[in-house]
């Protein structure tokens, strides 16, 4: 017997048929063609990312997840860019977004001010974000420590990087060479009266032989050499 | 005969509609059922017999009036422990198996754990549920899940047993079962009430009824006197009656009689004249074959009552 | 006891509910995923593990505290579960109760199976294990049980789905309601301010259960902060549960 096309039993091969012509004479050749405009790229993402007061609101509360999706973002940016034109124009607001999001994420501050230094070129902004780190933990001893390294090495003003690393000597946790630079900048910013009471004592409370002899060879270099002499230490 | 439901002016109303205007949904009722009766509650639908049933058991609130059940007071939670009750379509927890339904509700009559054991395996025995025990509810059929309300309403050991539209959802194999298991409720002493619209079935089942129509209690007492002031007519069938006989008849009777094959059927309006026509038919020595009262049946009563005059 | 009954039943209608093992199947994914993700980070594994597991925990823990909350009570409203329950010698408060620690002891095994996951987690991406983090997602858990009191409430008179919109409404806002008052302190005219401090003092303050950040961070948790956040949580509790009691007496099931 003879049956209409639309037959019930028929409609659900010709839906099949029709989907599947459809789905590869048009949906899949469009998709290769078009333009990712819908989906955004990573540097629209950065561009386009809300301000930090907007993220807390939207992250419902999840402060720190929040800071990590955007430290995670901060981290491709630059990747992105260390592999193709080296400039960092978003760094410094995605690391004040991350850090203003969780004031605690204590790596954003120290690596922050790592890229923004040496990849950006941004010294200043690199301190005034170790700055603001210290600010908001006290009690933390890497970024003094930083603060103290970008002073010594970077801009070579001794003075300040004595405070820090006196700063950072007062913190838990602390390396065990900071006392060594405290008392090597000491002598270095000529207070060598006070240098070679530091050396002393570290002499006398000494645990291991290897620091004994550098406290040894410090004190030997102080009253060897005149007054008022300096000389980067080099250890 | 000591009453175990005295319903005392309870009422209620119902705020309905956008403008949540009051309307009274049950108007004050005062109705008694006795110890060991079955008791029909009827109604179209709409009359307000879920209504009622929903106050007695508390799940709603009356507006005004009281009831005592088991000559305590409704709102007593005690009262409840002697009362089983079967609500409309019930729907129980799918995700349970039927035992574990049963004894969730045998817990929640603080029965002890063997107790609840022997109920539910007499229960699962009485609605021919044991098969299905251990399946959970979701696969129950609608008659299975009714049976299963029957159940758990009678795991107390009730006094008064509370049906809401029991016949509901049954094939007539299931009425005729749960009749069966109503007229044993009443054997075994215990009070029936339940509200229906089957009338067949409340004819055969009550001792009483209360007919409810929109929100009035039209009529109640014992179903034979319901009936009885509302005799029709008399049939009477006849033998061997003379072409004189059946002049006669014609005259006295509410219609033409009927010539049938067991005889003459004659349709008398009251008892008056049935003695006239008996004792014509005696005498021109015609024989008497029966005598029937043709009582209104409940259904047209009903009808009646429903039918004549809303308030 | 007739509302360990209540409550076992309710643990057991849960436990077979689909909805539940669909969420939770999805937050370990979701923690799973978290391990992945932090692979992307230079060092900060740790960090990103746990902060996204507790937040994943905290967040599906919600989810599921919802959805199930609303049904504890109009669900059973609306399919008339109810009737053959309430028409028992049963009083309407055990019935409730019965629920809310049923519920409470299924987001206690769901909750606890994401935190331990997280936690163990943490502990093999950081090598050592976090002290606090079963602490933080103990605290959270009161929480969940606040939000759960309040898909309890709304489901005493509202449909099922204004409950769960009411009480999702209510977590965003509870969250949100430390940087609310921030927020009014800094930015609000008096008027708005007071409004807003009304608010804040009302409703829930969630923002005082999430001692995640000083558990990722190692920072100290003081001893009295968390016992004033559990003598909160279990007041706001009690007091939820006790108009709900009150609601539902009256509530004539139609």
């Amino acid at each position: 017997m003879s049956r209409a096309l639309l037959h019930p039993s028929r409609i659900p091969f010709i839906a099949l048929a029709l989907a599947s012509g459809l789905l590869f004479g048009a949906v899949v050749p469009l998709q290769r063609r078009a333009p990712a405009f819908g989906g955004a790229g990573l540097e629209d993402r950065v561009l386009l990312l809300p301000p930090a007061a907007a993220l807390r609101v939207a992250s419902l509360g999840f402060h720190g997840t929040a800071a990590d999706a955007v430290w995670l973002l901060t981290i491709q940016y630059l990747g992105g860019h260390l592999s193709s034109d080296r400039r960092f124009p978003e760094l410094k607001r995605l690391v004040e977004t991350v850090v203003a999001l969780d004031p605690h994420f204590v790596d954003a501050y120290t690596l922050g001010a790592l890229f923004l230094g040496y990849s950006a070129g941004d010294i200043a902004g690199s301190i005034a974000l170790l700055e603001r780190g210290v600010r908001a933990n006290p009690t933390r001893w890497e970024i003094p420590h930083d603060l103290a390294r970008t002073y010594y090495l970077d801009l070579k003003d001794y003075r300040k990087a004595l405070h820090w690393f006196e700063v950072t000597d007062r913190l838990p946790g602390r390396p065990h060479y900071v006392p060594r630079f405290v008392a090597r900048l000491y002598a270095a910013t000529g207070e060598r009266e006070t240098a070679l009471e530091l050396w002393r004592a570290m002499r006398e409370t000494a645990t291991s032989d290897w620091v004994r002899e550098i406290a040894e060879r410090e004190i030997a270099k102080l009253e060897g050499t005149s007054p008022g002499g300096e000389g980067g230490p080099a250890r | 005969m000591e009453p175990v439901i005295e319903i005392q002016g309870l009422c209620k109303d119902f705020r309905v509609g956008f403008w949540r205007r009051r309307t009274r949904i049950l108007h004050p009722l005062t109705l008694t059922v006795y110890r060991g009766e079955i008791f029909g509650y009827l109604g179209p639908n709409g009359a307000g017999k879920t209504t009622t049933i929903k106050l007695l058991t508390g799940l709603i609130h009356p507006t005004a009036g009281s009831a005592r059940l088991l000559d305590q007071d409704l709102t007593r939670i005690v009262a409840k422990q002697q009362i089983g009750f079967l609500p409309e379509n019930p729907y129980f927890y799918d995700y349970l198996t039927g035992r574990e339904f049963m004894d969730l509700c045998g817990r929640l009559f603080g029965l002890p754990a063997h107790v609840r054991r022997e109920r539910i395996a007499a229960l699962f025995h009485l609605t021919q549920l044991a098969g299905a025990a251990d399946r959970q509810l979701r696969r129950y059929s609608k008659g299975m899940l009714q049976r299963l309300g029957l159940a758990q309403a009678l795991i107390n050991d009730p006094s008064l047993v509370i049906l809401d539209e029991p016949m509901s959802g049954l094939d007539p194999l299931g009425r005729k079962a749960m009749r069966d298991v109503i007229l044993q409720l009443k054997a075994e002493g215990r009070t029936v009430f339940f509200s229906s619209h089957i009338l067949p079935d409340v004819e055969v089942l009550c001792d009483r009824v209360g007919i409810l129509v929109a929100g009035h209690l039209r009529n109640a007492g014992r179903l034979e006197e319901i009936l009885k002031t509302q005799t029709e007519s008399i049939e009477v069938t006849l033998q061997r009656v003379s072409p004189a006989l059946l002049a006669s008849l014609r005259d006295l009777a509410l219609v033409p009689p009927l010539e049938q094959s067991d005889g003459v059927l004659v349709r008398l309006a009251d008892e008056e004249r049935l003695d006239l026509a008996l004792r014509a038919a005696v005498a021109a020595g015609a024989r008497v074959v029966s005598v029937v009262p043709q009582r209104v049946t409940l259904e047209e009563h009903f009808l009646r009552e429903v039918q004549g005059g809303t308030p | 006891m007739k509302i360990a009954a209540i409550a076992l039943n309710t643990f057991r209608e849960a436990v077979r509910d689909r909805i539940l093992y669909t969420i939770l199947v999805f937050a370990i994914l979701l923690i799973g995923a978290s391990v992945v993700l932090a692979t992307l980070s230079i060092g900060q594994e740790g960090r990103i593990v746990k902060d996204l597991g507790l937040a994943s925990s905290s967040l599906f823990g919600t989810f599921i505290a919802v959805f199930l909350g609303i049904g504890l009570v109009s669900k059973e409203i609306e399919r008339r579960t109810l009737y053959a329950i309430v028409a028992k010698p049963i009083y309407r408060f055990q019935f409730l109760v019965g629920k809310y620690i049923g519920l409470t002891l299924t987001l206690l095994v769901t909750v606890g199976v994401m935190a331990l996951l997280v936690a163990g987690l943490a502990w093999a991406v950081d090598g050592h294990w976090t002290p606090g983090l079963l602490l933080a997602a103990a605290l959270d858990f009161l929480a969940l049980m606040i939000v759960t009191a309040v898909a309890i409430l709304f489901s005493t008179f509202s449909t099922p789905t204004l409950s769960a919109m009411f009480t999702l409404a209510v977590f965003v806002i509870g969250r949100l309601s430390g940087d609310l008052r921030l927020f009014a302190e800094q930015f609000a005219g008096p008027g708005l301010r007071q409004v807003l401090e009304g608010i804040y003092l009302i409703l829930p303050d969630l923002s005082r259960f999430q001692i995640g950040p000083q558990v990722v961070h190692g920072l100290p948790i003081s001893p009295t902060e968390l016992l004033v956040a559990a003598t909160y949580g279990l007041a706001y509790i009690l007091v939820l549960l006790l108009v709900a009691i009150g609601i539902f007496e009256r509530r004539d099931f139609k």
